[in-house]
C-alpha cells in the first residue's frame, strides 16, 4: 500500500480494534488501536447526542507537534499522523485516499473467499 | 456582602475577566457562522455553560464531551507528543469542534458548512483567553 511520505504513523483497525495494518508497527501498536477504536465510537456517541448524525465520518485532533486524522465508518478505523505543519487540506486528501485504497484492498482479498 | 471601597468590594463588583466568564465567551463563539450551539464542561463532565438548541439535552453531551476530552488527553504518550489542543468530529450532517483549556473543554457544534480554519482560529483565541485567565 502505498502511504503518504509525510505521514509518521498509519494504522488501520475493525471497530472491535482487531488490528488490519500498522506503519510503523511496534509493541503497544494494538493498544494505540484500541483507543483508535474507542475514540471513534465515543465521538460517535457525542455526535448523535448533539442531533449531528450517528456515525463519525473523520476526525482532526490538533496536538502541539502532530496532527491525527481519522477516519472512519462502522465497520474500520483508519489513522494517519502528521507534523504539525502538514497541510490540511492535503493531509485529509491523503486520509480520504489511503482510506479508498485501504477497502480497496480489503475488498479483493475477501473476494476469493466469498468464491471459495 | 460587599463594602464599598475596599479589596473585597473591588473583586466582587468587578467584571469577571474575559477567560473567567464562561457565558460571554460561549455567547461570543455561538455567534460565529454556521455554529449552532456549544457548551463548556470541565474535566469531571460538569456542565459550566451551555447555549443549546432547545432539542438538544446538555447534561448528556457534557458527559460525552468530557470523556471524549480526557480520553483525548489520555492517548498513548507514544502518539502524544504534546496534548491535544483542538479536535473536530465530522459526521454527514455536522461537527463538533472540542477545545482543551485548563478548566476543561469548550464545545462547539456546527452544521455541515461550517469553516474549519473560522471555527478553529476562533476556538484557539477562546482557549488562549482562558489559559491566560487560569494558568497564570
Amino acid at each position: 500500500m502505498r502511504l503518504p511520505a509525510e505521514s509518521r504513523e498509519t494504522l488501520l483497525a475493525r471497530a472491535d480494534a482487531t488490528l488490519i495494518f500498522a506503519q510503523p508497527r511496534g509493541l503497544r501498536t494494538e493498544e494505540v488501536a484500541a483507543r483508535a477504536t474507542k475514540l471513534a465510537r465515543m465521538a460517535s456517541a457525542m455526535l448523535a447526542r448533539a442531533g449531528l448524525g450517528d456515525s463519525l465520518h473523520h476526525a482532526v485532533i490538533e496536538g502541539a507537534a502532530e496532527t491525527t486524522y481519522l477516519r472512519a465508518d462502522g465497520e474500520t478505523v483508519l489513522t494517519l499522523s502528521f507534523s504539525g505543519d502538514a497541510k490540511g487540506a492535503t493531509a485529509l486528501a491523503h486520509l480520504e485516499r489511503v482510506w479508498v485504497n485501504c477497502h480497496s484492498e480489503l475488498a479483493r482479498q475477501a473476494a476469493p473467499n466469498r468464491v471459495a | 456582602m460587599a463594602q464599598t471601597g475596599n479589596t473585597v468590594s473591588s473583586t466582587i463588583d468587578a467584571q469577571p475577566a474575559l477567560g473567567r466568564d464562561f457565558r460571554s465567551l460561549l455567547g461570543e463563539l455561538v455567534t460565529l457562522n454556521h455554529i449552532t450551539g456549544g457548551l463548556i464542561v470541565a474535566p469531571d463532565g460538569l456542565l459550566i455553560a451551555a447555549r443549546l438548541p432547545g432539542e438538544i439535552a446538555p447534561e448528556p453531551l457534557s458527559a460525552l464531551a468530557a470523556i471524549l476530552g480526557r480520553e483525548l488527553e489520555l492517548r498513548d504518550p507514544r502518539l502524544r507528543r504534546g496534548t491535544f489542543s483542538i479536535a473536530r468530529f465530522a459526521s454527514g450532517t455536522g461537527t463538533a469542534f472540542l477545545g482543551s483549556t485548563p478548566v476543561g473543554y469548550i464545545v462547539l457544534l456546527g452544521d455541515a458548512s461550517a469553516d474549519w480554519d473560522t471555527i478553529r482560529s476562533a476556538l484557539r483565541a477562546a482557549v488562549g483567553t482562558v489559559h491566560r485567565a487560569w494558568a497564570g
